[in-house]
């Protein structure tokens, strides 16, 4: 999937804001919470290249360091609730008493849009990192369970699942050695989804005011601070919103071409040159 | 080995209770060859799963009967005894090996994995096993093959595979539902082959089930054909052939191509539907598409009775009148031609 150069490029603006982010208290010339009260709301220039805020303290420093909790709360999301959402769908989707149970509460969930929810949950729990979490987790894992779901009951009814149950393998065996390596495609690719639709849900209930702490810099709490000078000061609003613009849509095209990779049934014309079926073989083995 | 008493297999749907195994009794011996026939819907692979405890419940229960094998009851069996039992001393294959092994490992893995369920191998001794059983079923340079997918191996390949995996533990008894209707036909008779000479060399009796009777005639000892979720005739290869005894096993026979023929002959299928399961006719469960009916059959339900040295079928008339009224049928039908 990376001889095709936009994933190559999603993945490059991924892994450059990631190790930017990791390893800005190394470089970064000025403190992201240094006050300079003298340099308040300038525009980009050699000194501050994305410009000061109302504080005078610097927006690359800023928007780098922001990366580092937004891409935390988005990777922690992502990997519990596809793991939470997996064992729920698996469970679901193989034992058809629980199956009733559990996908109408799923239903119930998935009944309030996923920011609302979380909102309630952050408002009702408080806004800390940990809490934010919590709530975007439970926002995200019901699409994964029926996701998973819906996999695992196409896969389940396939001849080779009943000839392993003629071998004598028990039930957990054959649901997580026989049908989770079946199902893992569709789940890897909604795990990236989740990570883009997670940080830009962390971005939208900081910019609401019930996310992280407003001392911490994130990307959601920059906007929100900056809605206030869009018109003297643009520069605040905007490079923060390019960043979330940015790493989210690295995501999505990272998402993209995963299911893409994944899919059997996609244009032939994708797997260049060789044969379609000697080039599926190598990727396999 | 294994006998089967009186057993009812039902399915529980919306519509009411299908009962499709209805009231059936066999017996199997050590290294013998039984072919289940009967047409799509008759209750074949409910048996057959019935024997694995592998149908799913609900919707299936079993209100009667014995599953005896080596004199256990399977039937009341627990989940993890049954289980070393499966792929252990009763094993299967199935219809479709398209679809039969796991797309995503390499077959090495499944073969060792169905090795060590239940023989406590180490990895090494499973392997060789592994190496040899592949050679039993006639894959050639089994030690690079097993190192390919299933994608890898054609459509009677797979099949070898899946009798491989089916074999690992030498079974007592291999359960065989349709396992050549998926395959072309010169590939039909090398399984079919291969399956004869894995009995002889393991000594596994084999219950093939199909609605093939040219299958049944190559391989089995014996044949059970069934109708509707019942046994309605029982013999020997040589007696369900020749000496038929019941309206629909002759009917079945009738409906297939003979390659001895003159090929002017005419193949006669059956009139009709196969009974609804739910509520089935009043009578024999035949009678709608019997052309032999008379008016007893729609008040009795023949049971199977014996024609002569294991010989059963169940229908009321005696094999005297059914030859009589086959004689009379086909003169009819002879006239039927020539005018």
């Amino acid at each position: 999937m990376f001889k095709k150069k936009r994933n190559l490029l999603a993945l490059g603006v991924l892994l450059l804001v990631t190790v930017a982010t990791i390893t800005a208290s190394l470089w970064l010339v000025q403190s992201p919470t240094y006050i300079d009260s003298h340099q308040r709301l300038l525009g980009p220039s050699a000194k501050h290249w994305f410009g000061t805020d109302h504080f005078g303290r610097d927006i690359f420093s800023r928007v780098i360091v922001a990366a580092r909790v937004s891409l935390f709360i988005g990777v922690v999301v992502a990997v519990i609730s596809t793991i939470v959402g997996t064992v729920i769908g698996l469970l679901s989707g193989y034992y058809k008493k629980a199956d009733f149970i559990v996908m109408r509460i799923i239903d119930g969930m998935l009944a309030f849009p996923a920011l609302l929810l979380a909102l309630a949950l952050v408002a009702a729990l408080g806004g800390n990192i940990t809490n934010i979490i919590i709530a975007l987790t439970f926002a995200f894992f019901p699409v994964v369970s029926r996701v998973v779901r819906s996999a695992v009951l196409q896969i389940r009814n396939i001849q080779y699942i009943e000839a392993a149950k003629t071998t004598g393998v028990s039930d957990p065996v054959i649901l997580f050695q026989y049908i989770l390596p079946n199902v893992l495609s569709p789940i890897i690719v909604q795990g990236t989804f989740i990570f883009a639709k997670a940080i830009l849900a962390e971005a939208a209930l900081s910019f609401l005011g019930v996310g992280v702490n407003p001392t911490t810099p994130t990307w959601g709490n920059m906007l929100q601070e900056a809605q206030v000078y869009i018109t003297i000061a643009p520069w605040f609003s905007i490079f923060p919103g390019v960043a979330i613009v940015l790493t989210v849509l690295a995501l999505n095209v990272l998402g993209d071409g995963l299911r893409d990779a994944f899919d059997p049934h996609a244009p032939a014309k994708r797997k260049k040159r060789t044969s379609m079926v000697s080039n599926g073989e190598q990727k396999i083995a | 080995m294994l006998e089967v008493k009186n057993l009812k297999a039902y399915i529980d749907v919306d519509a009411g209770v299908v009962k499709a195994v209805d009231d059936v009794s066999f017996s199997i011996k050590a290294g013998e060859t039984v072919g289940i026939v009967g047409e799509s819907g008759s209750g074949k692979s409910v048996l057959a799963l019935s024997l694995m405890q592998l149908n799913p419940k609900p919707p299936v229960f079993y209100p009667q009967g014995e599953i005896l094998f080596e004199g256990q009851n399977l039937l009341t069996m627990k989940e993890s005894e049954l289980r070393k039992i499966r792929g252990n001393k009763i094993s299967m294959i199935f219809q479709d090996p398209m679809s039969s092994l796991n797309p995503i490992f390499r077959i090495e893995k499944q073969l060792i994995e169905a090795i060590r369920t239940h023989q406590d191998l180490s990895r090494k001794d499973a392997e060789r096993k592994a190496i040899e059983l592949l050679t039993d079923v006639g894959i050639p340079d089994p030690e690079r093959r097993m190192r390919d997918y299933p994608h890898q191996f054609s459509g009677g390949m797979r099949q070898r595979v899946m009798i491989a995996i089916a074999l690992a533990c030498r079974p007592k008894l291999l359960i065989a539902d349709e396992p050549t209707t998926a395959l072309d036909v010169t590939i039909q008779a090398q399984i079919l082959e291969l399956l004869a000479s894995i009995q002889k060399k393991y000594g596994t009796a084999i219950i093939i089930i199909t609605h093939d009777l040219g299958v049944v005639a190559k391989l089995a000892d014996r044949v059970m054909v069934m109708y509707s979720g019942r046994i309605v005739e029982e013999g020997s290869t040589a007696d369900i052939f020749y000496r038929t005894s019941m309206p629909y096993t002759w009917s079945l026979l009738r409906s297939m191509p003979n390659i001895g023929s003159a090929g002017n002959e005419r193949l006669v299928p059956i009139q009709g539907q196969p009974p609804n399961l739910i509520t089935p006719p009043k009578g024999c469960n035949f009678n709608p598409r019997c052309l032999f009916a008379g008016p007893e059959c729609l008040e009795v339900d023949p049971v199977l009775a014996e024609r002569g040295n294991g010989h059963l079928a169940a229908c009321v008339l005696s094999q005297r009148e059914f030859n009589e009224r086959k004689r009379q049928l086909e003169a009819v039908e002879r006239e039927g031609v020539r005018g």
